[in-house]
């Protein structure tokens, strides 16, 4: 009846707690890998593109034969024509170690439902995890925000799937975040590699310092920017006062036609900045309503933009 | 409608403060955003914020109504309309004669009465009415609220137009006994303005006039009248006025047992008047005068005298011993008696007066009777063993008031009780000695003592009481009514109709008494009425009459269905309020299915 339902709580408002993925789109997720830069140095047991040359039966190049070379890979018609030992050499694939970043500050905490900004993102940092784990890299996965907070891996087999998908549906709101201090104290000890920050970015004040942080050779850094259908359109109207979800201050604004059209404006000239600078620092940005389908939208939006590869 | 806790509207302020409640909520409406990093640039680059204004929402008008409805229940409010004080109405209405006027279509008492039947259509529910006839004596026609609204209608269809000038000042004194004590009342007269009024007078309660009738011409017989000269012969005498402003030329003519005799041109100038005497041949019972041509008023344009003639009157005497009685009656002029016992009567002798003396039979005769001395043993009225001698008589009655009773002693007299159908006539402290009354339709005389045990017989007042008794129970010649008198006894009016006595004699001419041996002439003759001039308003002061503003309404309060009807505003928005919720739902339900 529906006085039944009158009084119950919207129990879908807020961030939902399971994150669950659809056993179907796993499967589909492992014909793609991302698409890691042939500069990043990682291990020699992934699938991704080296410019590293090492005695493999794919040639590409000779090298003198030293000691301990496997003599599996010495060119014996070349030594039979140059009485000399070479070792072929050829392009090797390698895995990357891959960071999964995912801002859980308050400004994430928006939205309810499936289009909650903090639960997009976990479905996106599992989907992308996932899809890591399946590609044997190195997957490294944490939630940030102002403070220390516990790290998934480094796990580089699908064994640990299930630990992933548990480690993202612990992820909660937290406080305010500093994006720029959290790359910094993320890249400085490790060696390098692929860096996925998931964010709606708010909390970005220096965006090409940012992406200084994280520049290549060392690091390939892709900006997933979370936006909500209402940060991108917003439907509010009339005399209102907008309030900060992190800072909680407010201000008084009239909410009319121009006003709209001027914040979409100027929005779309922030994530164009934005854009600019990731083209710019040799990274790659992604803007991300969470009203798109994960598998049907956001999949083949990251193929496009070259995040993802593979079939 | 009224309030019966006004101070509780004071709660309709708390509307203004709904507003403002709705207006800071306005200002209050605040929007969670994940940062204002954007909108903060928006409001330095100076974004122009409009003036703020009240939202007419569909909830502000939810919430004002709702408190309107509650702040007006609060004032209890009731329909005055339905109150205890409902309104009195009394119609005064004119039956004079001057109604007959045909100046208004089809007669100044039609509209009157049309315009009462309006009134009368017109009481709410609660209220209630009187009909009261202004006539020379006033009566309570009717009376009732709206549910006798058909009881009313049909007396006041009963009216009829005839009589002598109302007595306006009975009609206010008996107007207010129609009412509930403390009831408002309003009276409205509906007359043409010819009654018989005060000066000054106050009645109490509102006061309405409505007057029919314009200054219409009328030429009248306003005097049609016999003398016995003293040569023995009778002359009759006519007199025709003008009451109009125009001058008049009709013309008069005579009719003496039906035929006419004369015919008189008349030539009368505005408010001119003109006699005429004719002297009459001997044995003409009835002489008649009528007008020629016709003006508003036809009653008054014709006039009729009943002469006598030489026809006698047949009195029958019903007793068993010699009495005084008998004496008298045979002096009495035009008289035949025929004396009989009680033993030969019969109820069918003919006869146009029976006397009993003495004795009462157990069928009285379809004639007037006179019964003198009544015996114990008779049902006709109650006589005791208690005998009196009382030594004072007083008549109670103008037509016995020129009898001098003093020198009168009286021996032995029964008590007699009197019955309803009687009054008394004449009486010696409280001992009744002549009763009058009319009984199954015929005039009755009851003389409660015996004239041979008194000194009446020797006395002067036993003739004159004879004929005043004689001229209460037949209709004497000359004798005259007017239109609109109470029948003395039991008549047939000219078109037929059987007059009951006491009833009303509404039509003008010859009504035959019920014997047939009698007659009597019924005339519109009055002076006052033939003058249809309009006349002013009598000045009447209205006395505000107390009425009960103390007692508890019973009129309807409105305050419940003002609660339901608030009940009903809040849970319309309440739906309204969580109409995002039942959407939620339905979607959940929707998606769920699919």
């Amino acid at each position: 009846m529906w006085w039944k339902t009158t009084f119950r709580r919207n129990r879908s408002a807020g961030v939902a707690n399971q994150t669950a993925l659809d056993e179907a789109f796993l499967r589909r997720l492992e014909r793609l890998s991302l698409n890691a830069s042939r500069m990043l140095r990682g291990g020699l047991s992934g699938v991704h593109a080296s410019t590293r040359r090492l005695p493999a039966p794919t040639f590409s190049d000779h090298r003198s034969y030293s000691t301990s070379d496997d003599l599996r890979y010495v060119d014996w018609n070349a030594y039979g024509r140059q009485e000399e030992l070479f070792v072929k050499l050829g392009e090797t694939e390698q895995d990357v170690p891959v960071h999964l970043l995912l801002d859980r500050s308050r400004s994430m905490d928006y939205g309810t439902g499936d289009m909650h900004k903090l639960h997009y993102g976990r479905m996106l940092l599992a989907a992308l995890g996932y899809l890591a784990l399946s590609g044997g890299d190195a997957l490294t996965a944490t939630a940030f925000d102002g403070a220390a907070q516990p790290v998934f891996g480094p796990q580089r087999s699908k064994a640990a799937a299930v630990s992933l998908l548990r480690y993202a549906s612990s992820i909660v709101p937290g406080a305010e975040s500093r994006i720029e201090t959290t790359i910094q104290q993320y890249t400085r000890p490790r060696p390098g590699g692929m860096v996925v920050v998931i964010s709606d970015l708010w909390s970005v004040s220096d965006v090409d310092r940012v992406l200084r942080l994280a520049q290549p050779p060392r690091w390939q850094l892709l900006l997933l920017h979370l936006l909500h259908p209402e940060e991108l359109e917003p439907a509010m109207q009339g005399d209102i006062e907008i309030e900060d979800s992190e800072q909680g201050d407010y201000i008084t604004l009239s909410a009319d036609a121009e006003t709209l059209a001027r914040y979409r404006e100027r929005l779309n000239q922030w994530c164009g900045a934005i854009d600019t600078a990731c083209q710019r620092r040799g990274a790659s940005y992604a803007r991300i309503s969470t009203d798109m389908p994960l598998e049907r939208a956001v999949i083949p939006f990251l193929r496009q933009r070259q995040v993802l590869r593979g079939t | 409608m009224s309030f019966l806790l006004p101070i509780g509207l004071l709660t309709l302020l708390v509307l203004p403060i709904v507003a403002l409640l709705h207006l800071i909520q306005q200002r209050r409406d605040r929007v969670r955003v994940p940062s204002l990093q954007i909108w903060r640039e928006l409001q330095r680059q100076n974004v122009q914020q409009k003036p703020r204004r009240l939202p007419l929402t569909l909830l502000l008008l939810l919430h004002l109504l709702l408190a309107a409805l509650l702040a007006v229940a609060l004032g209890q409010p009731f329909l005055q309309a339905i109150r205890g004080q409902a309104q009195h109405i009394v119609l005064v209405i004119d039956t004079s004669t001057s109604m007959a006027a045909t100046d208004e279509s089809p007669s100044r008492l039609a509209a009157a009465k049309a315009e009462a039947e309006r009134i009368i259509t017109s009481l709410r529910r609660g209220d209630s009415a009187a009909l009261i006839e202004l006539s020379a004596q006033p009566r309570i026609v009717a009376q009732g609220t709206s549910a006798d609204m058909a009881v009313l209608l049909a007396e006041l269809r009963t009216l009829k137009a005839g009589g002598p000038d109302g007595d306006l000042a009975a009609a206010m004194s008996i107007a207010p006994a129609t009412a509930q004590p403390k009831a408002a009342i309003q009276i409205v007269v509906l007359t043409d303005g010819s009654f018989r009024a005060p000066d000054t007078a106050t009645v109490s309660g509102s006061m309405e006039w409505r007057t029919f009738g314009n200054a219409g011409d009328n030429v009248a017989i306003v005097a049609l009248a016999a003398r016995q000269l003293r040569d023995g012969r009778q002359q009759l005498y006519a007199r025709v006025a003008n009451s109009g402003t125009t001058p008049i030329a009709r013309t008069l003519q005579l009719n003496l047992d039906g035929e006419r005799v004369a015919s008189e041109p008349i030539r009368l100038a505005p408010g001119g008047e003109a006699e005429w005497s004719w002297p009459l041949p001997s044995g003409t019972e009835l002489a008649s005068a009528s007008l020629s041509g016709s003006d508003l008023q036809p009653l008054d344009d014709q006039a009729a005298i009943v002469l006598g003639g030489t026809a006698q009157t047949r009195v029958l005497l019903v007793t068993s011993s010699d009495t005084p009685v008998e004496r008298a009656l045979r002096a009495q002029r035009g008289f035949a008696v025929q004396r009989i016992t009680a033993a030969e009567y019969q109820a069918s002798a003919a006869a146009d007066l029976v006397v009993f003396v003495g004795d009462v039979p157990a069928q009285l005769p379809s004639a007037p009777v006179l019964v003198v001395a009544p015996p114990r043993d008779q049902e006709l009225i109650e006589v005791a063993d208690e005998v009196l001698s009382p030594r004072t008589a007083a008549a109670n009655d103008d037509r016995f008031a020129a009898i001098d009773w003093k020198p009168v002693t009286f021996e032995r007299i029964p008590r007699i009780t009197p019955p309803a159908w009687a009054d008394v006539a004449v009486s010696s402290g409280d001992v009744p000695l002549v009763l009058t009354g009319q009984f199954n339709n015929n005039p009755i005389v009851i003389w409660a003592f015996d004239p041979s045990a008194s000194n009446l017989p020797n006395r002067l007042a036993f003739p004159l009481l004879t004929a005043a008794t004689a001229r209460q129970l037949l209709p004497q010649a000359h004798d005259r009514l007017l239109v609109g008198a109470s029948a003395p006894f039991a008549l047939r009016a000219p078109d037929g109709q059987v007059i009951a006595a006491g009833d009303r004699l509404a039509q003008v001419g010859i009504y035959q008494t019920a014997s047939g041996n009698g007659a009597l002439a019924v005339n519109a003759i009055d002076d006052s009425e033939a003058n249809l001039q309009q006349r002013p308003a009598p000045a009447i002061t209205e006395v505000p009459r107390q009425v009960a503003t103390d007692d508890a309404p019973v009129g309807r309060e409105l305050w419940q269905p003002l609660v339901v009807a608030a009940l009903l505003v809040l849970i319309g928005e309440w739906l309204y309020s969580h109409r995002a919720s039942f959407q939620r739902s339905g979607r959940r339900k929707q998606r769920a299915q699919v």
